[in-house]
């Protein structure tokens, strides 16, 4: 009787957590979900759902979310209206889309190529000088980027790169976080690997990029991504740094879509979507695995 | 090929922790030379500051006429075999073959060649195109064989290389490592803790303990005659018998009372010399006897039975005598119950004697051997570290009663 009672309460508990599961799956999937079937949508069906919340913001109101708003997830006819004003009719869409991709693009492989070397020296070479130098990145990289924003901003303008686009390039490749986590990688290569690279004769360039840097693949990888995902959706950087809005990322330019632009909004923000999703779906276990082995290793 | 010469090598680590002291030996070109020692003994030390991979502390290293206390590893003109083999996971074992050649610049064919030469010889040739995890223990073993040989070094340096292997391979690789040994003509230096492994591989044996040389001699000169009661115990499976014993002089020359029981050694047949009989007269020594060589009789030592082993061609019987626990090795046909009372006799000329204060055995042509590599105690051993572990402490601790007490012998003597 009492098994019973405590298998019961065990697929009681498990139930009720799975419900509460499926809610916070649910709200997290709702927004994306929504943004996907309404990029669908005409501009007539959109208006019928979401006019009454334009109508108050064109009136001048504060109030973004009135009470007439219409959540509608299946179109009454998929529409690609959107979608062709967006990449064949609107240009500038585009543009900045592009601007996004100039502005991430160095930043992830700059980053990553920087990290690994700063890394590889962390690994190789110890001592006191080290320690210190590896304590001020962990500080460094516990610091919000918020934080650093006025000293990157005094810096940028001091050098001249203000409203230029290595004002936000040049922190960007240098942030810590990668080297933080590719060099708790790194230290899980035998150093007995390393030394029978010198025994082989290699140089330590050759150590770096024929031993070393084939095994942290994974590390490498699931960097790249992660910073592809943070700059991809930087918006602090570019509104400080870049005032010139020709060289705004598309992050930046979605929120001054205009309220009757409500679908071309949907349907910038499902094209805005894509890189991100295609990299983490397609780098999806690296990032599993450099992220459990970097956790998991001494230091 | 090439000689290597090893003259006062000192390893002191930052936290001054001394893993090896004065550490002086010539090994000669194509010779098989094997350091064995408990863990910690300093042997690995000894093999990666011949391969440059450890700062030399102190003293001088040749390997033919060139010293290379500051030559990079990479220009030493060696092959190091890894404990856990070290190979390159990401690259196929033909790759991390060809990498050393490819380091030197050698020429593709030329690379191919030496690779498929090495792995016909090794046989691995059937899995040139295998990456290391789809191997097992002893095909990993035979890549690393194959990395080092195919580089033609002058040394070839293998650290503990079948550790990681079953018993069963481990016996095939060692055969494997001293054919390939005769075929190559190389100078080999290997470290191990498994005494077998040195008894069977090695031309000559280096005997270390805490960082410092117990004894040099090829296996049989070690077996025979070890310097040491450490070397007595750390050679031989089983290990040598000690029983503690004073020497005493009666009627028919000398005796040797062991507790309640006497074994009288005649001045004629003794081993010992007329002049070290006299001088230990009276005097607590320990007796050290191989298993092999106590048999049962009718009369002898009366021992009781603890656990008779029988392994099929022999049998080990683990006995009580004289307070202390004795291993006798004795044929398999041999049968007893445990708690029998049997007779041990032991044969005086078998017997090793060893300084009770010293652990020196007696029997060693003037103890020399020993005495002059652990001649002077060490001043670091004396010195106090900075802040040492309390493991560092007690290592320290006796390593310095055993460097004083070598001293003191020594100029006894």
């Amino acid at each position: 009787m009492r098994l019973h009672s405590r298998s019961q309460k065990k697929y009681l508990s498990r139930g009720a957590l799975t419900v509460l599961a499926a809610v916070f799956a649910i709200t997290f999937l709702l927004p994306t979900v929504l943004t996907i079937t309404n990029s669908f949508m005409s501009q007539t069906e959109l208006a019928a759902n979401y006019g009454p919340v334009f109508d108050s913001l064109k009136g001048g109101g504060n109030t973004y979310i009135s009470d007439q708003v219409t959540l509608k997830f299946i179109p009454d006819m998929v529409s690609f209206s959107q979608y062709e004003t967006v990449l064949f009719k609107s240009p500038e869409y585009l543009l900045k889309f592009w601007n996004s991709v100039i502005l991430v693009v160095p930043i992830v492989f700059g980053q990553v190529a920087v990290a690994a070397l700063a890394a590889y020296s962390f690994m190789r070479y110890r001592g006191r000088a080290r320690e210190i130098l590896f304590f001020v990145y962990i500080i460094l990289m516990l610091m919000p980027y918020q934080v650093m924003l006025v000293p990157n901003y005094l810096i940028a303008d001091w050098t001249g790169l203000l409203d230029t686009r290595w004002s936000i390039i040049l922190p960007g490749i240098f942030a810590p976080f990668s080297v933080f986590l590719l060099t708790k990688f790194m230290r899980r290569i035998p150093a007995s690997l390393i030394e029978a690279a010198k025994l082989d004769g290699a140089s330590e360039w050759r150590i770096f990029t024929r031993i070393c840097l084939p095994q942290c693949r994974g590390a490498l990888c699931s960097i790249a991504i992660l910073v592809f995902i943070d700059y991809w959706n930087m918006v602090e950087q570019p509104i400080i740094l870049l005032s010139d809005p020709e060289k705004q990322p598309l992050s930046v330019y979605l929120s001054t879509i205009n309220a009757g632009e409500v679908g071309i909004a949907f349907a910038v923000a499902v094209i805005y979507m894509i890189p991100s999703l295609l990299i983490f779906l397609r780098g999806e276990e690296y990032l599993v695995e450099g992220i459990t082995h970097s956790g998991s290793v001494k230091g | 090929m090439a000689s290597i010469t090893l003259k006062n090598l000192k390893k002191v680590y930052d936290n001054q922790v001394l893993a090896v002291s004065d550490f002086s030996m010539e090994i000669q070109d194509q010779e098989f030379i094997v350091l064995v020692g408990p863990s910690g003994c300093g042997k690995s030390t000894i093999l990666r500051m011949i391969a440059g991979l450890e700062e030399i502390s102190g003293g001088e290293l040749y390997i033919g006429r060139q010293k290379m206390n500051d030559v990079p590893p990479r220009d030493r003109d060696i092959a190091m075999v890894f404990q856990n083999y070290a190979l390159y996971p990401h690259m196929t074992a033909y790759k991390n073959m060809a990498f050393g050649l490819e380091n030197r610049k050698l020429p593709k064919e030329q690379i191919d060649a030496k690779v498929r030469e090495a792995a016909r010889i090794l046989d691995i040739e059937d899995l040139l195109d295998r990456k290391p995890k789809a191997m097992s223990g002893g095909q990993r073993q035979r890549v690393a064989l194959g990395r080092a040989m195919v580089r033609e070094p002058a040394v070839f340096l293998l650290d503990e290389p079948l550790s990681n292997l079953d018993a069963k391979l481990r016996t095939s690789m060692r055969s494997e490592i001293i054919k390939l040994h005769q075929r190559l003509g190389t100078t080999f230096v290997y470290v191990t803790h498994d005494q077998i492994e040195a008894m069977t591989m090695g031309d000559r044996i280096v005997v270390m303990k805490d960082g410092v040389i117990q004894q040099i001699g090829t296996p049989a000169e070690v077996y025979h005659r070890p310097a040491n009661l450490f070397v007595a115990g750390f050679i031989g499976t089983p290990p040598m018998n000690f029983l503690p014993a004073v020497l005493e002089e009666d009627a028919a020359g000398y005796c040797l009372r062991l507790g309640g029981s006497a074994l009288s050694i005649s001045a004629a047949g003794s081993p010992l010399s007329q002049e070290c009989l006299a001088r230990y007269r009276g005097c607590r020594i320990t007796l050290g006897i191989r298993p092999d060589q106590l048999t049962l009789g009718e009369e002898g030592l009366p021992a009781q039975v603890d656990v008779a082993e029988a392994l099929g061609g022999e049998t080990y019987l683990y006995l009580e005598c004289c307070g202390v626990r004795l291993t006798a090795k004795l044929p398999g046909t041999v049968t007893m119950p445990p708690g029998a009372t049997v007779h041990i006799q032991i044969p005086p000329q078998q017997l090793h004697f060893f300084d009770q204060e010293s652990g020196r055995n007696l029997l060693c042509p003037s103890a020399a051997s020993a005495a002059a590599v652990i001649s002077e105690p060490p001043s670091e051993l004396l010195a106090e570290p900075q802040s040492p572990g309390p493991k560092k402490r007690s290592l320290l601790a006796k390593a310095k009663a055993f460097a004083r007490t070598a001293h003191r012998e020594k100029t006894t003597d």
